[in-house]
């Protein structure tokens, strides 16, 4: 079986909280309509072979690469034996298509493998998940991140991209200019900064909110996946939270459980962590990052990487 | 088991990165085997990194540290110290820590010993002033064998013993530092630096950055280690990493995972036994640590090895750069056994 | 049983090697004192009922997070309810839990708060405000809170435990390292009232249990250090059980490397790594301590069996050829072996008590051993090992 998605690369603007309208590079799921941050979430059944049709409508070549899945890249050199870009490169006005098979369950990014440091900052990244054998969406009795046996059967699940963006970077690049170092002022989930976390989603390029809301004793699973440049300490406040996969391996097998309890998870660039808590009490339930200037707004508290559980 | 006696030179030089900057060191020099009158023609030639010091457990080993002095700076007369990083149950003696025991003061000798116990990815460095004699670089890489080591015995090569799921075809070293050229001219300058500025500018495996981090070690005599990493498809590989920077890191190897065997020159063992490995896509680790990774060399290519906080596979603000590597996979026989490590 | 802990959120001064005198909130347990870094170190046993009463004496509003735990109640005068996070009445969030006001706010809430939790877990955990805490944590209010397991017995050695009987967590001695950071300019900003920007956060300096090296190596409750009254430095014997633990209170994470040996990670924040039978703990010679995490280990030491009678297989040079006290001291006994003193060059001061042998225990990213880029300092202590025998009553924590 194939998958065929369309992604579109675009120039946009995101609203983040206290700063100007800031540009960015994104993907958009169609020829109208505006770039998202992160990207479109590509939901996946294992097994199958996905193929992504990418027009760019950027002014610089891009490309795609699909970090921890099972595919062989076909890195692009110069003349001199030099790295142009990881994966072969849609050309500006140009579209080509990408493939790959999701051979294991899991989160993971699809991102740009060009030039990175300017295109995966300006927000050219987005999630996929990979479904295990006999996930059926409109079936909740089957929902498992990894499977049964795996022990991560949830009834709540909420994907959460982190990222970093450099205001002065994103202004730099959308006018040609060459950035001056990497000094990020927002830190995102879901391309948003707290309090916009908790908005609903929409239809506008940031169209992921963050907030989860849960009823007492159901099973949550929060699946983070970190699309920045630096770690993110990922603190969920009052609830004991068992950390079950790490980069997609699920830490639970029949012959051992390496599953833990954490309450401050360190999640390094380029890392996932799906972590499972069973919604407590009802109340109001902050998740936020530790390194604690990355819950601000530029230099304004609360801000950045934060959201909340609510249990109604 | 063997006696092993090595003889490194601690000394000053240079190294260049890619867009021919030349940056003052401090480092180390094999003086193992060279004839006493001949040992001061080493003085000024440092390599980045310090020769690879490679034993077995049960080996008897014998560090010579020589103070060959700094020809670029005759006023600094530091002393300098090997620090084994990470070897059990030390007596302060040989620990190398100078407020802790002794350092060895310019034009003198000191003899090192150590009984390797347990096998697995280490790195030794001055303890001298560390925060300067290390980013300046005086570090090296160092690898314990198993006792039952045979490297021509596929089951007994191996990176922690028989039996114990670790062997491998090739190895190679991914060991990550980072250059501050500021902090590194004020030092050639004779300035003092304020060591809490440290803001790197170059990014570095195996003391290279991109693109010189595929080149053959010929290539950079003063850097010597390159951090290609060849295989044949199907062949198992060891990464040995090391962080000996001051920063965290993200290393990917796009398209290879990679299943962590050993930390810290232990494996991950739980007290009953517990098989702990783990597969990795994006290994995150920190200054001090060390990671013994193994994958499978999968179809013939090239896969970009990169640190994920991309910003660091710059040079000097200038890409690509830093943090970048490859691993090459060819089709099976194509390469000949490996010579040694990082070969 | 229910322990009753008073706070004060305050302000203080604390000292640097260098000579600095840097401005600090900070908690402290008697009322009309200064300060402390970090705060009191809590202490209480598996299944206890712990109240906790903030007063706040501040110039804004403050709070306390209990991370590790969970079911935490605040009573600011209307009865305890579960702490929550907390919003104006325009929907922003102000605070990451119930809050103290602080003294001559118009809106005359409360100054002081209880928090009421279980102590349902042992191990070791932070207290940290939640309130501005990008500025409040950095500026020191923070401190730990070791929860005993229920059948703890230090006179029983089977008792003598992290996390319980059976779970391999026995200890002869224990210790507590906080690690943080403090950049003065931020300091400075509140004590002068004047702008700081996060983005800019810069340490100069670092410390362990609120003390910046060499200051780690003084015992508790020095004199000279009036408002960091908690050392930092480990003394052991060989082939003791020493029990390590380690917690972030800083915003950076940090790898501490313990030179000697390895340790065996037990748990991480608060959590015995074991599910059921199957042990998850492992061994590292550097563990990266993260911001707002604690990782509680097992060290042991027992040294290469040199001895007089089994000598080294190597011959030290003169003094003439070796580098002794290059600063004008040494912790060096002047002798190989434990136990043993021998010749230290004339000048040169050593603090060596009975030929005890010295280990390192710093952070990594070497610029944080300084003390403002001078070494040695920072996030620097020794770990001891001496003689058999000739410890007392050193490593406990009441």
């Amino acid at each position: 079986m194939t998958v065929n998605y369309n992604l579109w690369a675009k120039t946009g603007s995101i609203s983040l909280p206290g700063a100007g309208p800031v540009p960015f590079w994104g993907f958009a799921p169609a020829t109208e309509g505006p770039a998202r941050l992160p990207g479109p979430l590509l939901e996946v059944p294992q097994g199958e072979n996905v193929e992504i049709s990418l027009t760019n409508d950027l002014a610089s070549g891009i490309s795609l690469v699909f970090p921890g899945q099972d595919f062989v890249p076909q890195p692009v050199k110069n003349p001199a034996g030099t790295f142009v870009s990881y994966n072969p490169e849609t050309a500006s006005g140009g579209t080509l298509t990408y493939s790959l098979t999701v051979s294991r369950p899991g989160i993971f990014l699809y991102e740009s493998g060009t030039a990175p440091e300017k295109q995966i900052q300006m927000g050219l990244y987005g999630a996929m998940v990979v479904r295990p054998p006999g996930f059926d969406p409109g079936n909740p009795a089957t929902w498992t991140a990894y499977g049964s046996g795996s022990g991560t059967d949830f009834d709540i699940e909420k994907i959460m991209v982190l990222s970093e963006v450099d205001t002065a970077m994103h202004q730099a690049l959308a006018s040609g200019d060459e950035p001056a170092g990497y000094k990020p002022d927002y830190f995102l989930i879901n391309g948003r900064s707290f309090p916009d976390t908790l908005n609903p989603d929409d239809s506008g390029p940031q169209p992921y909110g963050a907030k989860v809301t849960a009823a007492p004793g159901q099973r949550v699973l929060l699946r983070i996946i970190n699309a920045g440049f630096m770690n993110h300490n990922i603190r969920l406040q009052d609830i004991d939270a068992r950390v079950v996969a790490g980069d997609s391996r699920p830490l639970i097998t029949p012959v051992l459980d390496k599953s833990y309890l954490k309450h401050t998870l360190t999640i390094g660039s380029g890392q996932s962590y799906d972590i499972l808590f069973t919604a407590p009490t009802p109340g109001k339930y902050v998740l936020y990052d530790r390194n604690l200037n990355c819950c601000v707004n530029g230099n304004n508290f609360p801000g950045g990487i934060m959201t909340l559980v609510e249990v109604p | 088991m063997a006696v092993i006696n090595k003889r490194f030179g601690a000394t000053d030089g240079h190294i260049k990165m890619p867009d021919g900057s030349e940056h003052y060191i401090f480092g180390w020099v094999d003086l193992t085997g060279i004839p006493e009158s001949e040992i001061f023609s080493y003085r000024g030639k440092a390599q980045l990194l310090g020769p690879l010091l490679e034993v077995k457990v049960g080996d008897e080993v014998y560090l010579t540290l020589t103070n060959l002095g700094m020809p670029v700076r005759p006023d600094l007369d530091d002393s300098h110290t090997v620090h084994w990083h990470g070897f059990p149950n030390q007596i302060a003696l040989y620990d190398g820590v100078p407020e802790a025991s002794i350092s060895v003061p310019v034009g003198r000798d000191f003899v090192y010993y150590y009984k390797p116990l347990d096998p697995g990815t280490y790195m030794y460095h001055c303890h001298f002033e560390p925060v300067e004699h290390i980013q300046m670089g005086m570090i090296g890489p160092l690898l314990v064998r198993p006792a039952d080591y045979d490297p021509n015995n596929p089951l007994y090569k191996t990176a922690y013993g028989h039996g114990t799921g670790t062997e491998f075809d090739r190895e190679y070293f991914v060991f990550l530092t980072e250059l501050d050229s500021a902090a590194h001219h004020q030092v050639a300058s004779v300035q003092e630096y304020d060591w809490t500025d440290f803001s790197p500018d170059y990014w570095l495996i195996n003391g290279r950055s991109y693109p010189d981090t595929v080149k053959s070690a010929g290539d950079l005599p003063e850097q010597p280690f390159p951090a290609l990493i060849k295989a044949n498809s199907g062949e198992k590989v060891l990464l040995r990493y090391i962080n000996l920077g001051y920063q965290q890191h993200s290393i990917e190897i796009l398209g290879i995972p990679v299943r962590i065997v050993g930390q810290d020159a232990a494996r991950p063992l739980g007290l009953n036994g517990e098989d702990l490995a783990y597969w990795k896509d994006c290994n995150y680790f920190a200054a001090g640590q060390t990671l013994d990774a193994i994958f499978t060399a999968p179809a013939p290519g090239t896969y970009p090895v990169f640190n994920r906080d991309c910003y660091k596979n710059t040079n000097a603000g200038v890409t690509p750069g830093g943090m970048v590597s490859e691993v090459q996979v060819f089709a099976a026989g194509t390469l000949p056994p490996q010579a040694g490590p990082g070969q | 049983m229910t322990v009753n802990i008073e706070l004060w959120a305050t302000d203080g001064y604390m000292s640097t090697p260098d000579g600095n005198s840097i401005y600090i909130w900070g908690f402290t347990d008697t009322a009309g004192k200064k300060a402390q870094l970090p705060g009191p170190r809590i202490v209480v046993t598996q299944g206890d009922v712990v109240s906790i009463t903030v007063h706040n004496l501040l110039p804004e509003a403050t709070s306390l997070l209990f991370p590790g735990q969970s079911g935490v109640l605040a009573d600011n005068g209307t009865g305890p309810h579960l702490a929550e996070p907390q919003f104006d009445g325009t929907g922003n969030l102000v605070s990451l839990t119930d809050f103290a006001d602080y003294p001559g706010n118009p809106g005359a809430n409360p100054t002081s708060i209880r928090y009421i939790f279980t102590a349902g877990n042992p191990g070791t955990y932070l207290y940290e405000s939640g309130t501005n805490p990008h500025k409040q944590v950095p500026m020191g209010l923070y401190g730990a809170i070791i929860v005993r397991p229920a059948d703890y017995d230090p006179a029983v050695p089977s008792r003598k435990t992290a996390y319980g009987e059976n779970t391999g967590t026995e200890f002869d001695r224990e210790y507590l390292i906080v690690v943080s950071e403090i950049d003065p300019v931020l300091h400075s900003a509140v004590e002068k009232g004047t702008d700081y920007n996060i983005r800019e956060f810069k340490p100069r300096y670092w410390t362990m249990n609120g003390r910046c090296a060499p200051d780690t190596m003084f015992a508790d409750g020095m004199g000279c250090l009036s408002n960091q009254p908690y050392g930092a430095m480990i003394m052991a014997e060989p082939g003791e059980k020493i029990l390590i633990r380690y917690a972030g209170a800083g915003i950076e994470n940090h790898p501490l490397h313990l030179h000697g040996n390895h340790t065996r990670v037990v748990a991480e924040d608060g959590r015995l790594l074991k599910n059921g039978t199957t042990d998850l703990s492992y061994k590292r010679f550097t563990i990266l301590t993260g911001s707002g995490q604690t990782y509680d280990q097992i060290f042991s030491w027992s040294g290469l069996g040199y001895s007089q009678a089994n000598p080294i297989p190597t011959t030290l040079p003169n003094l003439r050829n070796l580098g002794v006290g290059d600063a004008g001291w040494t912790l060096w006994s002047g002798s190989p072996y434990l136990g043993e003193k021998g010749d230290i060059p004339v000048g040169v001061t050593s603090f060596n008590e009975m030929g005890e042998y010295y280990f390192m225990l710093h952070s990594h990213e070497e610029m944080q051993i300084t003390n403002w880029g001078e070494f040695p300092g920072g996030l620097m202590t020794m770990l001891a090992i001496f003689p058999a025998g000739s410890l007392g009553n050193v490593g406990t924590i009441e």
